[in-house]
């Protein structure tokens, strides 16, 4: 139980000072050595806990709460860049973990770039060609200075070949599941080709499981709180 | 102070000041009704008084004219009004009526407290934050918008509420912590004395901020302030899921290490550590209640500091 309370006051240290350094160097931060023995040390006392605490499997509330937290945990670790460079050395995972798709309008491409676009960091092995780029702006007195409602790309997926696999419009918080990754629309500008539209492109691995560890705190935390605890106070008549 | 005479503005004035009489009403009918006053004998038993009535038709009328200044609000921008400091302040005078019904039936009393909260926070609505409107800017289109932004205020005025208990039961409850937990035959002559003595310093309390009657009953504070905790804690884990949720549609990460979530982080650690203190430790009480106190500083921090100072940059920055 010390333990417990230990990890838990540990990380809330570890929260509130990145939280004064600035989520560049916190990403850092979280994901150095130290951390990560810590996010392992963390895991196992969950796991240990289930069998450690009978009460925590025997209730149903704790037990999915926990059991939650157990998979957000493992499957952010299974997400993380680290894992990802496991996989690609030995599971031959050919994937790029994040980049970024610049297109002009009418053209296609399959490099992926950083974000400051000076560096390539792979090729998908799909092309993804812009048919038209849209923006939609809210009304103002200068239709050009108005500010922008909502940026669309119309994008069509080819294979190498030529075939076409599928068609899309990405839009900003609505992004596109396709061929083991996620396309955002994340920026756009012209240059002398035309307009080009900036799609942000990450790996799909392991989010399914995060929003399954989700789903399973939430059920649990309103199990064990609201369903045990508030119900049965606020349907008795004198609390 | 300058005031404003725009519709909302004026409404948001009407709520405030019926928000404070109502808390006015409910002070002096504290102090007047109290144990010890010489108006004592004034106030049949189980009969509310009059002044304690009106307080509550006040907050009432509070609430609506705080709803309908959410309203046209809401007209007047089109979208929403959850987006900046203004917009979020607004609702969260609005919901605090709600709140203090709700955890009426959980135990809780302080209604006195609520109003005064609910004149706080419409304050920097009225006075301090600018109130022009603002166009959504694409990354806030989203249907996850407004559960996500009203699930964490629910759950902040809720916590507030929790750390008054805390903060009264750290006051008064001194000294009799061993007593309230033990319920030993031997102890009793001990606790009856240890509840004498803070009830008498709860009284004195009473005419400061005036919650409940039974303030000094530290096993009563107890249960209330785990009740407040246990109804609060789901929203701030929904608020937590729906924001990395939308995280993931918006920005392509569920989790960005942005001090925004890295203190809305802080603060859900912090009550699920309150929880497993009162599993593994039950008697440390006043343990739990500094770190309820610590909940709502770190509450604090995630609404306030990362927006209003300049010493971060946030993904978050929408709302400055």
């Amino acid at each position: 139980m010390l333990l417990t309370v230990f990890l838990i006051a540990f990380l809330i240290y570890t929260s509130v000072l990145s939280a004064f350094y600035g989520s560049d160097k916190a990403s850092v931060l979280f994901s150095s050595t130290g951390m990560s023995i810590f996010w392992g040390a963390l895991l196992a006392a969950l796991v240990i806990s289930l069998f450690a605490f009978r009460n925590l499997l025997h209730r149903p509330g704790p037990l999915l709460t926990h059991l939650g937290c157990i998979l957000i945990l493992a499957a952010s670790m299974y997400a993380g860049r680290y894992a990802h460079h496991l996989r690609q050395r030995f599971l031959n995972d050919q994937r790029i973990y994040e980049g970024y798709l610049v297109i002009n309008e009418g053209f296609h491409n399959s490099i992926l770039v950083s974000e400051d676009r000076l560096t390539v960091l792979g090729e998908l092995p799909f092309n993804i060609a812009l048919d038209k780029f849209r923006i939609e702006r809210h009304e103002g007195v200068n239709a050009a200075d108005a500010m922008p409602r909502q940026f669309y790309s119309d994008v069509v997926f080819f294979s190498p070949e030529g075939t076409k696999l599928d068609a899309a419009t990405i839009s900003v918080n609505h992004p596109f599941h396709f061929g083991g990754y996620y396309f955002y629309q994340s920026s756009y500008g012209r240059d002398f080709h035309g307009s080009y539209s900036i799609l942000h492109v990450t790996i799909d691995s392991g989010i399914p499981v995060v929003y399954a560890g989700y789903v399973l705190l939430c059920a649990g935390v309103v199990w064990s709180l609201w369903l045990r605890v508030i119900l049965p106070t606020v349907r008795r008549p004198k609390g | 102070m300058l005031f404003k005479y725009t519709p909302q503005m004026m409404t948001v004035y009407g709520a405030m000041l019926f928000y404070f009489l109502a808390f006015v009403l409910t002070l002096w009918d504290r102090a007047a009704f109290r144990v010890d006053s010489v108006f004592h004998h004034l106030r049949p038993a189980n009969v509310q008084s009059r002044s304690r009535r009106f307080a509550g038709i006040f907050y009432f009328l509070g609430f609506a004219i705080a709803v309908a200044a959410f309203a046209i609000r809401w007209r007047s921008i089109d979208h929403l009004p959850l987006q900046n400091m203004s917009d979020v302040f607004l609702a969260m005078g609005m919901t605090i009526y709600p709140i203090t019904l709700l955890s009426h039936r959980l135990g809780a009393g302080a209604e006195g407290f609520d109003m005064l909260l609910g004149t706080a926070v419409l304050f920097p609505v009225a006075f301090v934050f600018p109130s022009e409107r603002q166009k959504l800017p694409p990354a806030l289109q989203s249907f996850l918008f407004g559960p996500h932004v009203a699930v964490y205020l629910i759950g902040y005025v809720i916590m507030a509420k929790a750390a008054v208990y805390a903060v009264c039961h750290l006051v008064t409850a001194r000294g009799g912590q061993g007593a309230s937990t033990r319920n030993d035959a031997d102890d009793g002559a001990h606790e009856v004395k240890a509840k004498v003595i803070s009830a008498s310093k709860s009284s004195e309390l009473c005419a400061v901020i005036p919650p409940h009657e039974r303030l000094g009953d530290a096993e009563y504070c107890e249960k209330v302030i785990f009740r407040l905790v246990a109804l609060g804690f789901p929203f701030l884990t929904f608020g937590l899921v729906l924001g990395s949720w939308w995280g993931q549609l918006a920005w392509g990460n569920y989790w960005g290490w942005d001090p925004k979530e890295m203190w809305a982080l802080a603060t859900w650690l912090i009550y699920a550590l309150y929880f497993h203190l009162r599993y593994g430790y039950p008697d440390r009480q006043r343990v739990r209640d500094v770190i309820v106190l610590l909940g709502l500083a770190a509450i604090v921090c995630t609404v306030l500091w990362v927006n209003l100072s300049r010493l971060f940059t946030s993904l978050h920055s929408y709302a400055s």
